[in-house]
């Protein structure tokens, strides 16, 4: 029986989606089934990151309606074998799937796949219900800037008032030069904000907007972003592996850059 | 130079958790913004009343499920 992993934050922009491309195509990589899909009905972009964009022919809401079998709507994906993709309609609204359609939906997978990660809309109306209702635990994504702890914090209030209690917290571009400073919030300090596990720290890697810039996940390309996501992966599978030093490894990264520009 | 700045200005981390801890809060509990601090001076004016203590041992806090006060040990 597979589980299904919701990836949560609130607010918009804090990379959801990055997270849910990248952690889909980790856990595919240490030879999981993963289906991921895109939930945010209207505003579809998982494809995009992953770079499936013209590839689609059907989508969440054809399979809810019965348009097509939901083999036809799976995209699979260009670099990992075990890994598909169940994109967003561009052109229906919100309320086009409601959360028992969606309930019955995730059981349904859950018998196919080893992980179905679903990437949450932005907000909390019923995208929000929908990408939850049938999720077994929670990954809250959050950025350390205030508004974006902030958000994260009532999600993770309202993931427990629906009794998802299973939930780790992914710290996105955390750049150890401000932490430094004094400029921006440590690892420690979002984490003993938000008091939930935390289950991984995401640098501020430039690796990742080429990636999406070419839709690829960063995880496939050599960066720290991508072995901090690798490390989540592991982590979600239930392997003990210790936390990046990100101040020694971004120092590392960028003369490792260094070199291969001068070559 | 932005390095000049920084010394200048001092580091902005406080100020950030600071307001944010008030927000959270204010979430948390669904209370006007300045609840916290009221509720923080009340108990602290309370707690004064029986024991011996100083603001930097006193410490309240709320959590999704619980509001605690936290007392630290002696001063050195």
């Amino acid at each position: 029986m597979g589980e299904i992993i919701v990836v949560t934050s609130g607010k918009g922009g804090v990379g959801k989606t990055t997270t849910t491309a990248n952690i889909g195509a980790g856990l595919a990589k240490l030879d999981k089934k993963v289906l991921v899909i895109d939930t945010d009905l209207g505003l579809r972009n998982l494809d995009v990151v992953m770079g499936l964009e013209n590839r689609i022919v059907y989508n969440l809401v054809d399979v809810i309606e019965g348009n097509c079998r939901l083999k036809q709507a799976l995209i699979k994906d260009k670099r990992h074998e075990n890994l598909y993709l169940l994109p967003s309609a561009q052109t229906k609204d919100k309320m086009a799937v409601s959360p028992e359609q969606m309930l019955k939906l995730t059981a349904q997978l859950r018998e196919e796949y080893d992980y179905v990660l679903l990437d949450c809309p932005a907000g909390i109306e019923q995208g929000f219900q929908n990408a939850i209702i049938g999720a077994d635990r929670a990954l809250v994504v959050t950025t350390p800037e205030v508004s974006a702890i902030r958000d994260a914090d009532r999600i993770i209030g309202l993931l427990e008032a629906n009794k998802l209690t299973h939930m780790d917290l992914v710290i996105n571009r955390i750049r150890v030069d401000m932490v430094k400073r004094g400029d921006m919030m440590s690892i420690d300090d979002v984490t003993e904000i938000l008091s939930i596990n935390l289950i991984g720290a995401i640098p501020d890697d430039e690796q990742v907007v080429i990636g999406t810039n070419q839709g690829e996940p960063v995880i496939d390309m050599d960066s720290l972003a991508g072995q901090a996501y690798e490390n989540i992966c592991r982590r979600i599978v239930g392997e003990e592996v210790p936390f990046l030093d990100l101040e020694k490894q971004q120092g590392f990264f960028k003369k490792l850059s260094h070199l291969f520009k001068k070559n | 130079m932005h390095v000049f700045e920084n010394e200048s200005r001092g580091p902005s981390v406080p100020i950030a958790k600071e307001r944010l801890k008030a927000l959270i809060v204010t979430d948390r509990v669904q209370c006007k913004p300045d609840t916290y601090e009221l509720l923080y001076k009340e108990l602290y004016r309370t707690i004064s009343k029986y024991m011996k203590v100083t603001e930097n041992q006193f410490d309240v806090d709320i959590t999704r499920s619980k509001i605690s006060i936290t007392l630290t040990g002696e001063e050195s």
